[in-house]
């Protein structure tokens, strides 16, 4: 008896401490706005830029900044680019453990060569990922992205332009796959760094 | 002697004052006029105009394949409206303002421009107002393209804009379109136009 009392008043603090030390841990503070609960980020499979198959899942253990649009938007879309570029540079050695994907939602338009005109201008590391109609129907519905095509100016299937209306959230995902964070599409690299900083030490 | 104080050259000493005054004031008018015209480099990011309409940080996002967007801000002392947009860099420039619902972007046209309201900025930037450029073609080499904003009541006013190449400058890049830090552009000047318009004044932006 003394023997079980005695394991058990050391045992006891043992166990409160740990769960104490748990449970008062300061949680991370996020500047995006946190997935809940944590989903596996579902599939994208397309092709990329330079010609190569795109997996989403396969990125190799990266961080994932995720965001949908198309080369014809002269504002939102490269502005965002242009944002990821700047979080790249701020990042550093760091980078190398994160992977951009822009992914278009204009297939129409946005063939290979324009994608490979478009994205490896701003960064090559960048993904810039074309969608065949039905692989991006499937993204629209597992990513409930929204993408809604305009009537193009010069009437009904002329190729004159047209805008997109789309998802501008940039969704992130951790190392393991996981969507954890969202930021809203006038989100600046300063207000995505320390995030990503703290997925890739996580 | 009284004869001589009281008349100068036939006209009396009221009609003198008077002419005096009237030169005076020419004469500050004049000058007043010529400072605006020759507006210190501090404030070269500025066009303005007497009716102290202002437009401000002028900038050409260029993107590969020939789109791009204007943004700047335009300040008013007096209501105004600005119709339309014109640069001899692109084939078509349009106003548009970029909104968000629910995450949602959506780009709106406003082919009847925008108000000016006094004291308040009317203000181009990303993801909000913007100028959609289509048939951007620029010299190689050049740092700004003219732009013309044309406004209901001061009529045209001409602006550079700086080029900014947002594919094509980053580390790493291996984009040929890539242009050499600018190292401060040219100040132009116009003269001033016929009354009834604003002055003309062609200013360099800033970032």
């Amino acid at each position: 008896m003394k023997s079980v009392c005695r394991a058990f008043s050391v045992a006891l603090p043992v166990v409160l401490a740990s769960f104490l030390s748990l449970a008062c841990q300061p949680d991370q503070h996020w500047n995006g706005t946190v997935v809940e609960p944590v989903v596996s980020a579902s599939e994208i499979a397309g092709t990329n830029w330079d010609g190569t198959p795109f997996r989403l899942s396969e990125l190799g253990g990266k961080v994932v900044v995720l965001s949908f649009g198309y080369t014809f938007c002269p504002d939102v879309c490269p502005f965002t680019l242009f944002k990821m570029k700047q979080l790249l540079a701020a990042l550093g050695d760091r980078a190398e453990d994160v992977a951009i994907v822009f992914v278009s939602v204009d297939p129409h338009r946005d063939t290979l060569e324009k994608m490979a005109a478009y994205v490896p201008g701003f960064d090559p590391r960048f993904f810039g990922v074309r969608l065949e109609h039905h692989e991006l129907d499937l993204v629209k519905e597992d990513w409930e992205i929204i993408a809604q095509y305009g009537q193009p100016r010069d009437g009904p299937g002329s190729d004159s332009y047209y805008y997109v209306d789309h998802t501008g959230t940039y969704f992130v995902i951790d190392r393991e796959g996981q969507l954890r964070l969202e930021f809203p599409p006038n989100a600046k690299a300063e207000d995505l760094e320390p995030d990503i900083l703290a997925l890739l030490a996580q | 002697m009284e004869k001589m104080m009281t008349t100068f050259l036939g006209f009396s000493r009221v009609e003198v004052k008077k002419a005096l005054q009237g030169c005076v004031l020419v004469l500050v008018l004049l000058l007043s006029a010529a400072c605006e015209s020759k507006a210190p480099s501090g404030t070269d990011a500025e066009a303005s105009n007497p009716s102290g309409l202002i437009v401000q940080q002028a900038r050409a996002h260029l993107l590969p394949g020939g789109q791009g967007a204007l943004y700047f801000t335009v300040e008013s002392g007096v209501a105004d409206h600005l119709l339309r947009v014109e640069t001899a860099a692109a084939t078509a420039a349009e106003m548009h303002e970029t909104v968000s619902e629910n995450g949602v972007m959506r780009m709106v046209a406003h082919p009847d421009g925008f108000e000016v309201s006094t004291g308040e900025e009317l203000v181009f930037e990303p993801g909000g107002k913007h100028v959609m450029l289509l048939g951007f073609e620029v010299v190689e080499g050049a740092e700004s393209i003219a732009l013309t904003l044309h406004f209901e009541n001061i009529g045209a006013v001409e602006v550079d804009a700086e080029l900014i190449f947002l594919a094509g400058s980053a580390p790493g890049s291996t984009s040929p379109s890539s242009v050499p830090p600018s190292t401060g552009g040219e100040h132009h000047h116009h003269g001033a136009p016929e009354s009834g318009e604003g002055q003309v004044v062609e200013e360099e932006a800033a970032t």
